[in-house]
Order: structure tokens, then C-alpha cells, then sequence
């Protein structure tokens, strides 16, 4: 289904509010990564009641403003919605939510200190999410970002369409003011690991995938050819203003599917996504795939880029031109539980002109956080328990894409209230003791 | 087709369905309209004499439930803010032009001579009925004189209508004012039992009665300057509540009057579609009554009034509407005659439902906690324990899915 992205007003959100069924159990609140309580708080927003309804959405989700904004939920909560089968449109959930957190923002509450402190590693999802949940439950708690701004490559890296500044900004405020000490530009490497283990009870490796997996062509100095983060931080801070007529994007995944949105906005006429595999194993969501064929984007399915041409500008600049594009086909052999691909050489290769080729891979851990902590990795992912976060080492927990990969913001900052959670049971068992 | 003509006191309608007395009738350009459309006849809203001092303050709506599918309506409207010789020329400019429809006169006065003065000048005026509005929760109250004589303390809510004896004596002065035009008495639910009070009206030799007015409510409290619904420069008043929400209740009022009477009843309370007017005519009405549904979706309703009433009577080998008053008064009985220690269970049509598990949540907090609900949100029906309380069919949102039986 087309993800409708026009905001509510509260008449339109009233009239929304009143088709909700309120079933029992509800489907939609069960398909939620972070089980928000959608019955109650349409109800609440219902009865007049917006506090009500606003507390609802945050208790469970403290990013509200943000998933009303960049949920798949035409893949979760909406898609569950029962009055499908009744041949109505689901419930606009998301846009309920954006709407109610636009209109009230409730504070965090602060309950009595147990005293302990724990370091959060990263202001992402996961991290933010661990870090209200270690609040909500008394431990004295300090994020580290290594950039300038919380929220990760949530708020560096999303397109400004789907998440307006304001809105990253409006969770962001509520959580500056909730008790949680943030600290910008700290990037936590060895001298300051260690202190950190000196300092702190217990530690919150939220890193995410800052990481991006490499193509393995040779095109270092190559004009027009772009890594997808890096596009899309750079559109979404300006920097990038055009990219040309003709952009091929590799790879099928949410990030691609971005950076081809992106790519069509910059004022590119043609944009082809490349995907090595069918289109029934892309990655991304049905609704992020579904709005770039709103867009126009066109699809290759089952090709990978064999070559890419370049040609010498004047002042010897050497710049994209086009690539060769070779076809592949499914193979006996599995890798990672999934059918394998192989180069389909009854298939011509054929070149395909283009001015730019944005790079979406795939994202890994950043280099630089391997072996934070002691933590050990494996395939570029932190290696913990996959329900409470806990590393080999009992005060490292660890949460969020840098564990489970790739994955959304409402499930990165689930798995980091949980670690939350667990990190407050595990020192309160033990009792109050220093790494 | 069948035919929708009928007869109330003796009088020939095109078909059942009257505008009653409302804003919508207070205009004769509006009036001309509904004719136009359709409507057999309309109530022109209430007036009064002249000395009479009508001063509506607005705004007068307010709505239980405001919305397309609104539930009930709540005003604090008055009578007609023109007095009878203007209504009287509005009569009688109707009648010149629509002279097959028919223009009922309502009236309302405090005084015999005033009484008397309405009906003769309505009278002449060519109105085809009287109505005696004694019943309207807004503004009612006799003269002084009237109380002393009567020993009544006058207070605000007190009608003519919920006192057997003035009802009577009311009646009488109209009927006696009239020199041949039929009179009907309209009444009040607001009453302990108002088939008393529509034998008062019989007695004082009334040729119909019609009910229900309006129910006194109060609609709601504005939370902001706790001033009742609606609000006048934030204070509020109690007013008549009409609509859907007081459909069941004129029902009741209208199988009362006809279990008691022999004249007969125009029944008003409710009615938006042609099954509610049905209802009405199966439980002893001649004519129905349309006020708020007309209000909230105008004139335009009729057709689809009289479409699904004459199919219905074509469905039933009905000839016309007459036949089928009170029709369903054979069937309605005291509790003690009720066909007792028959079982009857729900049924869940597994096809139709789209497992939202309202049911489940009825039944388990105010059923028989006779359901089970599955890990796949499948709803299952414990026969053993259902006893077809009929709840769960009453919340399903799917229309067919759950039965009784």
C-alpha cells in the first residue's frame, strides 16, 4: 500500500479516530516492534483526551514523533488493521500518532535514583531507547555521540521528506529534558573506553551501522560515484544539490530505495535501481519500493554492475559514464539460508549510460567500534544476547542494528529499552559494583 | 405499487409522512419545498398570539454524537417568532398553491380566549388541522390566573401535558373553538403514564393524538465554561431532545396511546429512513412525523420514506398503510407472556468476520463468558455456556455475521 505522507489536521484526525474498532487484542498494537498501544490511544485522542493519548505513544515509544514519521506501517501496524477485511483502508496509524505527538509532548518522569550510572554508547535509536529506559528505572545515565547531534544516522541520513528536522528535534527536546546527560562529540575509542569502565556501572553499546559494505569495482577518485549514507547526509544537509541526468543505484534495500527518492527529487530524469537478486528478496520495505515506483524509479532485478565506464573531463577529471550490466541467476548452492547467485552467462552484458551510481551495500559496524569493550564481533555485528543485549562480558550490553543488522528505527529502539531493562535487573541483582 | 394514501381524521394524505413543527416548517418558502418533494403534509411551527413575546436566544443546537451519523439533537428553540396572523397568511398563501396538501395549524396559548382566538383565525385561514401543542418542554407555562384556578406552582419544565385534568380541560377549549376543523393534541413523553393522559385528550373530544414532543434533557456541559449545551454566552438551559436516541422511547408512547385509544395517533420521534416510519405505523401510527432527520438532511429524505415504505407494503401484499396499522401490537406482550425456556445461542458467520474480537470482549464482561478467543483470533461460541443474551450480535461490527438463534 502507498504510504499517504500528507499530515492531519485535528478535524481529519478526529473523523480517522473514530473508525478505530478498538479490537481486543489488538492485531495492530501485536505487529508493533515496540507494542504502542494503538486502541488506547486513539481512544484517548478520541475523548478529548491528548495527554492521555500523547503518554500512551511515548510510554511505549519514546521516539513518537519520529516512527509517526518513518514507520513502515504499511508493513506493521496498518497493515494488521483488521477493517482491511471489511474492505476498508486500515487505520492511518502512523499519521495519528505524527499528529498527536505534534500537539503534546509529555514529560519523561523521573523516579528515585538507585544511585548506579551506565554509559550509553551511541545516540541512535537503540541508544536513546536504552537510555530511557534505564532512566525511567532510576540509573543515573550518559550518552556519548560521536557527532554533533543525537538520533544517529536517523537524523543525519533520512530524507528530509520523510523526516523533517522538527519533527527528530521534537522527541530530541523531550529527551534533552528528561534527566538523561547527553554528550556531543564523543566519540568513544580507547582512552575514553576505558575511563568509561573506570566511571560507570554498566555500558550501552548502541553503535549502529555506521558502516558501509564496499562495492568490490575499483573507483576511488572517480567523479558521480557516491556511497549511499554519505549522499544522503550530504543531500540532506545541502551539499548535494544535483546528480545529474542518468543515476543507477545498487542495491534494494530502504537505504537504496531512499537514495533513488533522493536522486529523482535532485531532478534526475532517469533513475535505475540494480539488484543482484529477484524483486521478491529486496530488502526493502513494500512501501519504501512502492513509493519509488510512485516516483518513477525504474528497477533491474536479478543484474549486477560488471564495469563502469569513465571518461576525462576537461582539467583531467575522470567522471562516471555508464556501466555494463551483466545478468545473474539463481544457484544451487546457499549462503546464509538463502539461494545463491551466479553470473548468467547465456545473458548478454549490455552498458547502460549514467552520470552518477549511488552504492547501497548494505551497512556494517564502523571499523572503528570493533572490539569496543572487549565486545567481541562476528561478520561486522556485535555479538550479545539477541533478548537481553548482554555481551561475554557481564556489564557490556549491546543492542540495536550493531547487533541484529539492519533493521527500523521502532525496532532498533526497542531492542534498546530492552537491554534497558535488563542492564537494571542485572545491576540491581548484583548489587552496586564497579567494572 | 401499493398505494401510500391515507386518511387521518378523516382526511386524505398523499401519503403518511408529515414535516412536523420545527425550524424547517417555519418558512412558507421552505414549506413549498417539502411540498415539492414530496411531503403529504407539514406542521407549520408552533405560534402563538400576539401579546405572546418570543425571544430565542442562539445559538439554539447542540448534538449528541454531532456528525453524519448524529444520535440525538438537543435545541432551545422557541415557538415561531411569528405570531398567528402571519402564520395565518402563510396558511393560506400554502393552501392557494398546494391545495392537495395538507397544512396543519400548531398552536399554543396560556388563556381560553386565546385559544379560542388561534384555532377560529387558523381556522379561516384555511388550515386542513389543528395541533395543540401542550407538550413542548421550552417556555411552557400557564397564566397565573390558570395555576391559582388549578392549584398548580408554576416552574420552569411544568406543561399542560403532564397533568390529566388541564390536558382535558385544554383540549376542550380548542375542540370547542373549532367550527369543524379536526383537532389533535400533541404530547409529552415526559410523563408517568401517558396513556392516562391520552384518554384526557379523547375525553375532551380530541379527533387524534400525536406523540411524542420532544424528551427534556439537559445535552452536555461545555468543560471549558462549564455552561450547559448550547451555550448562550456561556450559561445553558434545558431543552428538548429529539432524533434517533428518542426513537425506542416514542415507540413505547405510541403503542401506549394505541393499546388505550380509539381516536387516531400520528406518531413522531426518530424517524430517518422509511423502516423507522414503518415501525411507527406497525405499532398503531396513521400518519408519522419528521423533524430532525428533515433538519439534518433536508426535504429530499421523502423519497426514500415512501420508496421503501411502498415496496414494503407491495412485499407484503399490503394495499396501503392503513392496513398495516398496528399490526405488531398482537405481538407486543407483558414479560410474564413471553415465550419462556426456548434456547437460542450465537451463531458467528467464520466467513464474514474479520476477527476484531469485540464479541469476545462483550461476552467475557457483560455476556455469559461463553467465547473463546484463539491464538489466530478466531472466536469460538461455547454452546454449553452461551445462552443468546444476543449481546455479542449487538457490538459486531460486521452487518450479518452474528445471530441469534
Amino acid at each position: 500500500m502507498i504510504r499517504n505522507f500528507s499530515p492531519m489536521n485535528w478535524s481529519q484526525a478526529m473523523v480517522e479516530a473514530q473508525r478505530c474498532l478498538g479490537c481486543h487484542e489488538a492485531p495492530c498494537q501485536q505487529a508493533c516492534p515496540a507494542r504502542v498501544d494503538v486502541p488506547t490511544f486513539i481512544s484517548r485522542f478520541r475523548e478529548e483526551n491528548l495527554p492521555g493519548a500523547a503518554e500512551t505513544i511515548y510510554d511505549a515509544c519514546p521516539l513518537g514523533a519520529i516512527c509517526g514519521q518513518v514507520c513502515p506501517t504499511g508493513d506493521l501496524c496498518e497493515k494488521a488493521c483488521v477493517l482491511t477485511d471489511l474492505g476498508q483502508a486500515p487505520i492511518r496509524i502512523s499519521a495519528l500518532q505524527a499528529f498527536i505527538t505534534s500537539q503534546h509532548q509529555p514529560a519523561e518522569k523521573s523516579p528515585v535514583a538507585t544511585g548506579r550510572r551506565v554509559a550509553v554508547v551511541g545516540g541512535g535509536p537503540a541508544g536513546l531507547g536504552c537510555a530511557v529506559q534505564l532512566n525511567r528505572l532510576g540509573e543515573e545515565v550518559h550518552v556519548f555521540e560521536s557527532g554533533e547531534e543525537s538520533c544517529g544516522l536517523v537524523g543525519r541520513v533520512i530524507p528530509a521528506h520523510r523526516l523533517p528536522a522538527e519533527v527528530v528535534e521534537r522527541d530530541l527536546l523531550r529527551l534533552r529534558a528528561s534527566g538523561v546527560h547527553f554528550h556531543a562529540n564523543a566519540r568513544v575509542d580507547g582512552a575514553l573506553a576505558e575511563k568509561l569502565a573506570k566511571e560507570f556501572d554498566a555500558v550501552f553499546l548502541g553503535t549502529g551501522q555506521n558502516g558501509e559494505v564496499q562495492p568490490e569495482l575499483p573507483m576511488e577518485d572517480i567523479q558521480g560515484v557516491h556511497s549511499a549514507l554519505d549522499f544522503l547526509t550530504r543531500a540532506r544537509d545541502g551539499e548535494i544539490f544535483s546528480v545529474g541526468r542518468r543515476v543507477v543505484v545498487v542495491g534494494a534495500g530502504n537505504v537504496a530505495m531512499d537514495a533513488a527518492v533522493v536522486a529523482r527529487q535532485l531532478g534526475a530524469e532517469q533513475v535505475m535501481v540494480i539488484y543482484r537478486r529477484g524483486q521478491s528478496e529486496m530488502p526493502a520495505w513494500q512501501s519504501e519500493y512502492l513509493e519509488a515506483c510512485q516516483l518513477g524509479v525504474e528497477f533491474r532485478w536479478l543484474s549486477v554492475v560488471e564495469r563502469v565506464h569513465t571518461e576525462v573531463w576537461e582539467g583531467g577529471e575522470l567522471r562516471v559514464s555508464g556501466i555494463d550490466l551483466a545478468r545473474t541467476r539463481y544457484s544451487e548452492n546457499k549462503t546464509n539460508g538463502r539461494r545463491g547467485v551466479e553470473a548468467d552467462p547465456s545473458q548478454p552484458v549490455y552498458t547502460q549510460l549514467c552520470d552518477a551510481i549511488i552504492f547501497a551495500l548494505g551497512q556494517a559496524l564502523d571499523e572503528r567500534n570493533d572490539g569496543l569493550f572487549g565486545a567481541a564481533t562476528l561478520k561486522g555485528l556485535f555479538a550479545a544476547d539477541p533478548t537481553s543485549g548482554q555481551t561475554a562480558d557481564p556489564r557490556i550490553f549491546a543492542g540495536g542494528e550493531a547487533v541484529s543488522g539492519g533493521s527500523t528505527v521502532v525496532a532498533s529502539m526497542s531492542a534498546g529499552m530492552a537491554a534497558g531493562r535488563s542492564i537494571h535487573n542485572f545491576l540491581s541483582s548484583e548489587g552496586r559494583a564497579r567494572l | 405499487m401499493s398505494s401510500l394514501k391515507t386518511f387521518f381524521c378523516d382526511i386524505d394524505f398523499a401519503n403518511p409522512f408529515i414535516l412536523a413543527a420545527s425550524p424547517s416548517t417555519d418558512d412558507r418558502e421552505m414549506v413549498a419545498r417539502g411540498f415539492e418533494a414530496g411531503w403529504a403534509g407539514a406542521v407549520l411551527k408552533t405560534t402563538s398570539h400576539e401579546s405572546e413575546e418570543v425571544s430565542i436566544a442562539y445559538p439554539i443546537m447542540a448534538a449528541l454524537g454531532p456528525g453524519p451519523r448524529m444520535l440525538g439533537l438537543q435545541n432551545i428553540d422557541l415557538l415561531s417568532e411569528k405570531h398567528i396572523h402571519e402564520i395565518a397568511e402563510d396558511i393560506a398563501w400554502l393552501k392557494a398553491r398546494f391545495p392537495e396538501r395538507r397544512v396543519i395549524s400548531s398552536l399554543m396559548a396560556r388563556t381560553h380566549a386565546e385559544w379560542k382566538s388561534l384555532v377560529e383565525i387558523s381556522e379561516q385561514a384555511g388550515a386542513d388541522l389543528i395541533e395543540a401543542s401542550i407538550s413542548c418542554p421550552q417556555g411552557a407555562e400557564l397564566d397565573e390566573d390558570s395555576h391559582a384556578s388549578e392549584n398548580i406552582t408554576p416552574q420552569s419544565g411544568w406543561m399542560v401535558s403532564q397533568n390529566p385534568a388541564q390536558t382535558e380541560r385544554v383540549t376542550r377549549w380548542v375542540v370547542q373553538a373549532s367550527k369543524g376543523v379536526p383537532v389533535y393534541v400533541k404530547l409529552s413523553p415526559t410523563v408517568t403514564d401517558i396513556a392516562g393522559i391520552g384518554r384526557a385528550v379523547q375525553a375532551g373530544g380530541a379527533q387524534a393524538a400525536c406523540a411524542i414532543d420532544t424528551l427534556e434533557g439537559i445535552l452536555g456541559i461545555n468543560r471549558d465554561n462549564l455552561s450547559p449545551l448550547p451555550s448562550v454566552q456561556g450559561r445553558g438551559t434545558r431543552g428538548g431532545y429529539s432524533g434517533r436516541a428518542v426513537k425506542p422511547v416514542a415507540l413505547r408512547c405510541v403503542a401506549d396511546l394505541a393499546g388505550a385509544l380509539t381516536i387516531p395517533i400520528s406518531g413522531v420521534g426518530g424517524i430517518y429512513d422509511w423502516r423507522d416510519a414503518l415501525d411507527f405505523i406497525l405499532l398503531g401510527a396513521s400518519t408519522v412525523q419528521v423533524c430532525t432527520a428533515v433538519m439534518q438532511h433536508g426535504f429530499g429524505i421523502i423519497a426514500g420514506l415512501t420508496d421503501g415504505l411502498a415496496r414494503w407494503l407491495d412485499d407484503k401484499g399490503l394495499s396501503n398503510p392503513q392496513e398495516a396499522v398496528g399490526l405488531a401490537l398482537d405481538n407486543l406482550t407483558e414479560h410474564d407472556h413471553l415465550p419462556h425456556g426456548v434456547k437460542v445461542i450465537s451463531k458467528i458467520d467464520q466467513e464474514l468476520c474479520i476477527r476484531c474480537g469485540l464479541c469476545y470482549i462483550t461476552c467475557r464482561d457483560g455476556g455469559h463468558v461463553a467465547m473463546n478467543f484463539s491464538t489466530d483470533r478466531r472466536v469460538e461460541v461455547l454452546e454449553e455456556r452461551c445462552v443468546g443474551c444476543g449481546m455479542c450480535a449487538q457490538v459486531c461490527p460486521v452487518p450479518g455475521c452474528i445471530s441469534i438463534s
